[in-house]
């Protein structure tokens, strides 16, 4: 059973990270495309380690305290890791294990079914592994340092990495079998399926935040140190009733706060716990799993549309196309959900902001500080542009998308600028509805004046438009066709990391400007100077626009003309 | 009507796919192509359809050149390949619309000839379809009516008969005798040997990438009763 197991494993992972692009894809190419995509990478968390600081600082504080409650301080912060986790993992393991259609090549091998969904089970606990080290590194790590644990701690923070993400992908299995259920049973209503799936996700997003806000109350007009430690005892007086509960989490606290012999008695007793909750977990799902595997192979019975050939209409080739990649997208099962989530994950966001910061509430509200009203939009500005064109993948995979279909798009007798303006536009209207709802919300959540959410929404649609225009042009020079699975190979793909890296530039010369600007207007008091900064703001993103999309036209061809499968 | 002259195309740095290949393809004629498994058919056939660029060399279709006017070139041509990837979440009549429109067929002439086509092919019924819900053979006969919607005067076919049932391959071989007849042209690609015999007026053979054997079956075989899979297996070995 263990040598098919691994074989399983083995091959999944080729499938995932082997796939050859192109044909024209060779070492030399290879060797300096992984060269370019590290430098990327290391760009990327060289300007997100500020932030990460940041929060393993906060830990550190919040350790440095000694306010007592260990075991359940370290609970609560394994259990926050554990919600990001779940968030990721819920939507692997559905997509990977439950949803995944590659029935038709394992059922006919001598592997058992227990076999084949242990292994799916454990390719996605690998990448979870990822997501736990960088939580424990942020937070476990340095409130171990605050608080001065012994040696004991760090000894079992190794071992809490591998154990972390079991919890959260066993919840996320249950969760998954009856959705699995209810999405095969939907299988022929595309729209029924993606509303139900976009509900549950917002549910369970909703179900998080309620769940970590109740945790804690926290007075934001309080400034005084005393009143603080106040509320934090308070916080971990609560957490204690809830963590003692949840049994591994619990005795992971323990055996990292105890010394001696506790230690391995607790590490034993979570170890133990994990191991009969992942057993019975398995039980449950692994008849569902197997129905879902056999059901793969069956005929779907699609239902049948009314479409009459009198209802065929003339339309304009741009149109066309834009129309026949709207269908295709949100017909799709793998892109649909993300596609929908990339328009409502921006005004999703902004309210969790609010709700987060709490902006403007207190006794002295911020947004009455008139330095405010020319920081917060800006502020929101970068920060919607980094979030706003990552999470949607109609945008950032105008290309990657037509997976193996892609040489269709070479046999059309159309130029490819039509193919370039319908893709350009259905990424534009994609974003751009997100962005409208997105800045109405940041202007009235954050009480910023009408104008100034004027110039922000227009603000971001030019530099989305120009961030898109680039972003089409990395994708297509490296495109990632031949792919199976959207989740895993698209999705924390090169382009992404790339796109982000934009984000961040745009970010940073948008916050040059607001700290000069700001300077003059704390210097002189007067009101035009933030209109004036929004003037020029817009005028450089409507150059950077033109030049974009210049880049991409006169770019475009050659690279497109260069795309061999 | 299709003229290759001198083209090569070479994979990474070494792997030559094709190797200097000259070719003439008369209008009124089925051309079979033949070769082994990785001979070199589908790389010609994709620098056909412009989905591939060749190294060196010209590909006319019609007198134009692919290279220097892709668009009106590509409009001449009705292609079937042969994995039959294609937007699987759209209807059957909504794939052969979106080729109506890209190819410049006018409404009513595309209802018409869906309507043809269906009927012949015995997809009215699974038109409304999604295609991902068509089985292997479906999916081939769409591809194969998407590809004649716009009456090229060229089909190039990559193993067009696979997974048809009888019927169906029957009225694709006739519909191609016609098409040849009205004085276009069928480039057509395939293993089944029997069909290739039967169906095509001229024959080229293509081994690593280099044509070994082109003319018409009678002249191919030069003397005796040599069946054209002895003579393909006799070419291909040496």
């Amino acid at each position: 059973m263990f040598k098919y197991f691994w074989s399983v494993v083995g091959v999944l992972l080729k499938d995932q990270f082997r796939a050859k692009p192109t044909n024209n894809d060779n070492k030399q190419r290879r060797k300096r495309r992984a060269m370019s995509t590290g430098i990327v990478y290391a760009i990327i968390v060289l300007c997100f380690s500020p932030m990460l600081v940041g929060i393993g600082y906060l830990a550190y504080s919040f350790g440095a305290l000694k306010l007592g409650y260990y075991a359940e301080a370290v609970g609560f912060l394994v259990l926050l890791c554990q919600g990001v986790v779940l968030m990721f993992s819920f939507q692997s393991i559905l997509r990977n294990v439950f949803m995944c259609s590659d029935g038709h090549r394992l059922l006919c091998l001598p592997i058992s079914a227990a076999t084949i969904f242990s292994a799916k089970l454990f390719v996605a606990y690998i990448f979870e592994v990822m997501t736990s080290v960088v939580m424990v590194v942020t937070l476990l790590l340095p409130f171990g340092i605050g608080i001065g644990a012994g040696v004991g701690y760090y000894i079992v923070l190794v071992l809490a990495v591998f154990l972390l993400p079991v919890l959260p992908m066993l919840i996320a299995t249950l969760l998954c079998i009856p959705l699995s259920m209810l999405l095969t049973k939907l299988n022929k209503h595309n729209v029924l399926r993606l509303v139900f799936q976009t509900f549950f996700f917002l549910v369970g997003i909703a179900l998080y935040m309620v769940f970590i806000n109740s945790m804690y109350q926290v007075d934001g007009g309080s400034e005084s140190v005393s009143s603080i430690m106040e509320i934090l005892k308070s916080l971990l007086n609560n957490i204690s009733g809830v963590i003692g509960y949840v049994y591994p989490v619990y005795f992971i606290g323990v055996a990292m706060t105890s010394r001696g012999v506790d230690v391995l008695i607790y590490v034993l007793l979570s170890v133990v716990t994990t191991a009969v909750l992942l057993a019975l977990v398995v039980l449950c799902a692994l008849p569902m799993y197997r129905r879902n595997l056999t059901g793969q192979s069956e005929g779907t019975g699609v239902s049948r549309r009314k479409t009459k050939v009198n209802n065929l209409k003339q339309r304009g080739i741009v149109a066309e196309l834009m129309i026949v990649d709207a269908k295709r997208i949100f017909r799709d099962k793998q892109f649909a959900l993300p596609a929908l989530l990339g328009v409502i994950m921006l005004p999703l966001i902004s309210v969790f902001m609010f709700i987060g910061f709490n902006a403007g509430s207190g006794e002295v509200g911020l947004s009455s500080f008139p330095i405010y009203q020319l920081i917060a939009p800006l502020a929101l500005l970068g920060y919607m542009l980094l979030v706003g064109m990552s999470s949607n993948p109609v945008v950032m995979y105008p290309i990657s998308r037509e997976n193996r279909c892609f040489y269709l798009l070479k046999t059309y007798p159309i130029g490819l600028s039509y193919i370039f303006k319908a893709r350009l536009l259905i990424s534009s209207l994609s974003i751009l509805l997100g962005y409208l709802l997105t800045g109405i919300l940041l202007g009235v959540l954050f009480e910023i004046h009408w104008t100034y959410v004027l110039f922000m929404t227009v603000s971001m649609a030019l530099y989305a438009f120009a961030q898109m225009c680039i972003v089409t042009l990395f994708d297509l020079k490296h495109p990632q066709l031949n792919w199976t699975n959207y989740n895993q190979s698209l999705k924390n793909s090169r382009t992404a990391w790339q796109s982000m890296l934009v984000s961040l530039i745009v970010i940073v010369a948008l916050a040059g400007m607001g700290t000069l600007f700001g300077a003059w207007y704390l210097y002189t008091g007067m009101d035009y100077i933030i209109t004036l900064m929004w003037v020029v703001v817009i005028v450089l993103g409507v150059a950077f626009s033109i030049v974009s999309y210049k880049i991409l036209i006169n770019n475009g061809k050659k690279v497109f003309d260069g795309i061999e499968i | 009507m299709i003229s290759i002259n001198g083209v090569s195309k070479t994979y990474g740095n070494d792997k030559k796919a094709v190797d200097n290949l000259t070719l003439e393809v008369k209008s009124g004629e089925i051309f079979g192509f033949l070769g082994p498994n990785g001979a070199g058919k589908s790389t010609t056939i994709k620098m056909l359809t412009g989905i591939l660029k060749a190294d060196c060399g010209t590909i006319s279709i019609d007198g134009i050149d692919i290279s220097q006017e892709p668009i009106k070139a590509k409009s001449l041509i009705g292609y079937v390949p042969d994995n039959h990837e294609t937007y699987e979440t759209l209807t059957g009549y909504e794939y052969l619309h979106f080729l109506g429109v890209v190819y410049s067929v006018p409404k009513d002439t595309l209802k018409q000839r869906i309507d043809y086509y269906a009927d012949m092919f015995k997809m009215k019924e699974a038109l409304s379809d999604y295609i991902s819900s068509y089985s292997h053979g479906m999916k081939q006969k769409i591809m194969v009516i998407g590809a004649m919607i716009h009456q090229p005067k060229v089909w190039i076919l990559d193993e067009p008969l696979t997974g048809l049932d009888p019927q169906s391959a029957h009225d694709l071989k006739k519909l191609m005798r016609q098409h040849a007849d009205a004085g276009n042209t069928v480039f057509f690609s395939s293993h089944i040997i029997d069909v290739v015999e039967k169906v095509c007026d001229r024959i080229a053979i293509i081994n690593h990438g280099r044509l070994v054997a082109v003319d018409t079956l009678e002249a191919l075989r030069e003397s005796g009763e040599v069946s054209l899979e002895q003579l393909f297996l006799d070419v291909t070995q040496q």
